[in-house]
């Protein structure tokens, strides 16, 4: 992106955005838009305008069964294998299909979605180096605490969403994660509802990583009085990228 | 608020949930086969734009969380670009028949969707039908066939340039009928 396009009005902009979604644009004109919804949300979000805008258009495109064997080449080249296991691998989201219906995952990362409020950014490739964003299933044998967790590093934060939940009244959740070192760093208090974020202050985020666990336990009102859990840990899940 | 399915399956696949992933082809991949076919208009190439768009949705699908665009309009949008994306990077035009433009029920829409659908394309037809006839063509060829500017001016005997000043005014006079 030029110093040019910084002046561009916005009105050229969102003719440039209508172009492009139009599709008429010349192969250097769309590569020239396409890094523009790479690198600028508010262009992004003028090129989603413009695809709901015109999308009953796509009511001409009839609908033709593809060959059955081009699935089958799909699957091949993601999975490296035809079609057999249930999920891709035996990670943290291996059982997460399992235990959470299908609309509670969805209603968790809509939730997310709904808290961090990020941009659409629906055309966008990925960036060149995307910080992954890393999930999982809070779970536990007893049942007493189930999260969906979702660590988004761009904002630093800990969105965790209630699958459920129950403690005495006069203790706390308090998560925690535990890196390479083994030794559980606290992430805080889980607060009371049913969707909440968690801003680990920089220090204390370090260690939230791929393949790191967070842990909830049981702690006093308040938290942990000695800097590391001292209740039942009543829920763990490991990271994930996704 | 119920989910729709399509997005359920998209938030599914994001999670890499295979068989989300799969229902997610069985329900929408010949919507966008449809659409390679009609923008390549070749059946070996369309072929393989739809592994291509499939793999991309694959890996993607967590994109679509973060927009406000409805499932089949995200899903239609990644298709139709790439096919694009794949009709430009051709070295040398296709001499190609246009095929016949069919209207087709999206398959997999439900009924209150198909509603809302069907006025909003009475509404995108009102506006475009206040364009001139052959600017409304050229727009609906653009985005159907995915013509470029050059192919759109020699079809109508204009001039490059003149074509693209008349489509971007025409978009212009579509946003603003449609804001009405």
């Amino acid at each position: 992106m030029n110093a040019s396009d910084n002046i561009d009005s916005e009105r050229d902009d969102d003719v440039l955005a209508a172009e492009y979604v139009l599709g008429a644009l010349p192969a250097d004109a769309r590569a020239h838009a396409l890094r523009r919804i790479e690198t600028d949300p508010d262009f992004a979000r003028l090129v989603d305008h413009w695809e709901a805008r015109l999308s009953t258009l796509s009511d001409g495109y009839e609908a033709v069964a593809p060959p059955p064997r081009l699935k089958t080449q799909i699957d091949r080249t993601l999975f490296q294998t035809t079609r057999k296991p249930r999920l891709r691998s035996a990670g943290p989201l291996a059982f997460l299909g399992g235990t959470l219906t299908g609309a509670a995952l969805a209603s968790a990362l809509l939730a997310w979605v709904a808290v961090t409020g990020r941009l659409p950014q629906s055309l966008r490739p990925p960036p060149l180096k995307p910080a992954p964003q890393l999930v999982t299933l809070l779970d536990g044998q007893g049942g007493q605490a189930q999260y969906f967790a979702l660590f988004d590093p761009a904002r630093r934060q800990i969105v965790l969403h209630r699958v459920k939940s129950t403690h005495a009244a006069n203790r706390d959740f308090e998560l925690w994660v535990i890196a390479g070192d083994g030794k559980p760093r606290s992430l805080g208090i889980i607060p009371d509802g049913e969707t909440l974020t968690l801003a680990p202050d920089g220090g204390r985020h370090a260690g939230i990583e791929r393949n790191a666990t967070f842990a909830i336990s049981v702690e006093p009102k308040g938290g942990s009085p000695t800097g590391q859990p001292t209740g039942p840990v009543v829920a763990t899940g490991r990271l994930k990228e996704i | 608020m119920t989910m729709d399915p399509i997005s359920r399956l998209i938030v599914q696949t994001a999670l890499s949930d295979r068989n989300a992933f799969d229902a997610l082809y069985q329900a929408t991949s010949a919507k966008l086969f449809g659409v390679c076919l009609r923008v390549l208009k070749d059946r070996a190439e369309a072929e393989e734009a739809l592994q291509e768009i499939y793999i991309k949705i694959w890996h993607k699908a967590d994109r679509y969380a973060v927009t406000d665009l409805s499932p089949m309009t995200w899903l239609i949008a990644v298709a139709r670009h790439h096919a694009i994306d794949r009709l430009r990077a051709r070295k040398t035009g296709r001499t190609v028949e246009l095929n016949e433009a069919v209207d087709v029920a999206d398959s997999a829409a439900n009924p209150e969707q198909s509603a809302l659908a069907t006025s909003e394309r009475a509404r995108l037809d009102e506006c475009l039908d206040e364009l001139e006839a052959a600017r409304a063509d050229a727009v609906r060829s653009a985005y159907i066939s995915g013509d470029s500017y050059a192919e759109l001016a020699a079809r109508h005997n204009v001039p490059l340039n003149t074509m693209r000043t008349w489509l971007r005014r025409s978009l212009i006079k579509l946003r603003d009928c449609l804001q009405q």
